[in-house]
């Protein structure tokens, strides 16, 4: 990262992506240059501008957009390239040293899920990556969550901390995977998937599934195989999130008796999840 | 036999495989599909060497305690065939009728509505894998938008800025 005026590398570190260190290295992947506009002169517009590498990113008279793409731009080329990580786009909280991974496409729900999770009382990982290492445990991704207002397209971040949560630290195992998305009117009454459907729903919002094909059913698989997997629309982000801890909490005690208990129904039909 | 050849599985350097217990997951890396094949369906696929034949494949299934039913294994290759795991089969003219006679429930029917019948029958489930962009919570700068919110920068002029 790169910039003219020293005084814009503060903002800048603020954006870059939850667990950016400085390091020492000779190699370098990814080249940021931020050329600040300065100050404004009649009849000059100071426009600010954002190269990766050789790439103009944008240009811009508007510093906070110049942030927001850097943002954007730094995540996805991390989730994309990460040699020992898998990115998958997934919320993700933890409960009573379990993680739940809710795998999903923008606008799925996820956030306002996680958000529920959280004022449940679940710790928070992350509403946009699940970061999982070679041993299919889940990192913290924890940025301030995204929510949308009801009829808003944007979304506006959160800390944590307003919803009453803690964001989590340790690397963690899976409990459950669930894929799931909103349907008003709907009570959550999730199938049992099995590993290999656990596995392509994760494989189907993993960032780099065509780059690290091997790499990423490895991983996937180790998680699938050690979680329980369910998939089925929910209704209410709040009611939902009772009844995901309930789940896990049965879980726990014994998968046989959460089967029994909770009237699970493998899923032996189950469609393809949908990619757009 | 229906089939006008035996089947042959496609070549193993264009699919990443990983076993899970009773399922195979296959990433097909020329098409970008991932499928995941069930245990009846996994058990024809290892047997698709282009020697083995449709009786042969029955009696693998046999051995795992699943239907000794030709219907079935003739439902798998279907199935294989339809994920581009196989190579294709030279079409004969009663194959259309055959498919209908194979159907799911055709099947199901002619093994003996048995409980757990169900999860005896082959099923291959595929996805296509996304690229970048599509598994990506946001778009990134220049990618095409709808509004504000689909960009990372929360900023759409038909295109992310």
């Amino acid at each position: 990262m790169r910039v003219n005026r020293p005084e814009l590398i503060d903002s800048i570190r603020a954006v870059l992506p939850p667990g950016a260190r400085e390091i020492e290295s000779p190699i370098v992947d990814r080249l940021y240059s931020v050329v600040g506009g300065g100050a404004p002169r009649p009849g000059v517009r100071a426009y600010h501008l954002v190269y990766a590498d050789a790439l103009r990113l944008t240009r811009t008279l508007d510093f906070a957009n110049v942030l927001n793409v850097l943002d954007g731009d730094a995540r996805l080329f991390v989730a994309s390239l990460a040699r020992r990580r898998i990115f998958v786009h997934a919320g993700v909280v933890a409960w009573n040293g379990q993680a739940i991974v809710i795998p999903g496409s923008s606008r799925s729900g996820k956030s306002s899920l996680v958000a529920a999770l959280v004022r449940a009382g679940a710790t928070y990982y992350s509403d946009e990556y699940a970061v999982f290492d070679e041993r299919g445990r889940v990192h913290p991704y924890a940025r301030p969550l995204g929510l949308r207002t009801e009829g808003s397209d944007v979304a506006h971040r959160h800390p944590v901390e307003e919803l009453g949560g803690v964001a989590g630290s340790a690397a963690l195992p899976v409990g459950l995977v669930i894929a799931t998305g909103y349907r008003a009117g709907t009570s959550w009454r999730p199938r049992r998937l099995t590993a290999g459907q656990a596995t392509l729903a994760l494989l189907a919002h993993t960032v780099p599934a065509r780059r690290a094909a091997a790499r990423a059913l490895a991983t996937l698989g180790e998680v699938a195989i050690a979680a329980t997997g369910l998939r089925g629309a929910r209704g209410e982000a709040g009611e939902a999130a009772q009844a995901i801890l309930r789940r896990l909490e049965a879980r726990n005690d014994s998968d046989m008796n959460a089967d029994r208990l909770l009237g699970d129904r493998h899923d032996d039909r189950v469609r393809a999840p949908e990619v757009r | 036999m229906s089939r006008s050849r035996l089947p042959k599985s496609r070549s193993s350097a264009e699919l990443v495989i990983r076993e899970l217990p009773d399922e195979l997951l296959v990433y097909d890396s020329t098409r970008h599909e991932a499928h995941c094949l069930n245990r009846a369906a996994m058990l024809v696929w290892r047997r698709c060497d282009g020697a083995t034949t449709v009786d042969e494949m029955a009696a693998e299934l046999e051995r795992a305690g699943l239907p000794r039913e030709a219907a079935v294994v003739e439902l798998a290759l279907d199935e294989l065939e339809r994920a581009h795991l196989v190579e294709l089969r030279k079409a004969a003219p009663t194959d259309r009728a055959d498919r209908v006679r194979r159907s799911r429930r055709n099947v199901l029917r002619q093994i003996g509505l048995i409980a757990g019948a169900a999860v005896a029958l082959p099923i291959v489930q595929s996805i296509v894998a996304p690229s970048v962009a599509q598994a990506a919570s946001c778009l990134g700068p220049g990618q095409v938008c709808g509004v504000d919110g689909d960009c990372c920068s929360n900023l759409c002029l038909g295109v992310c800025v």
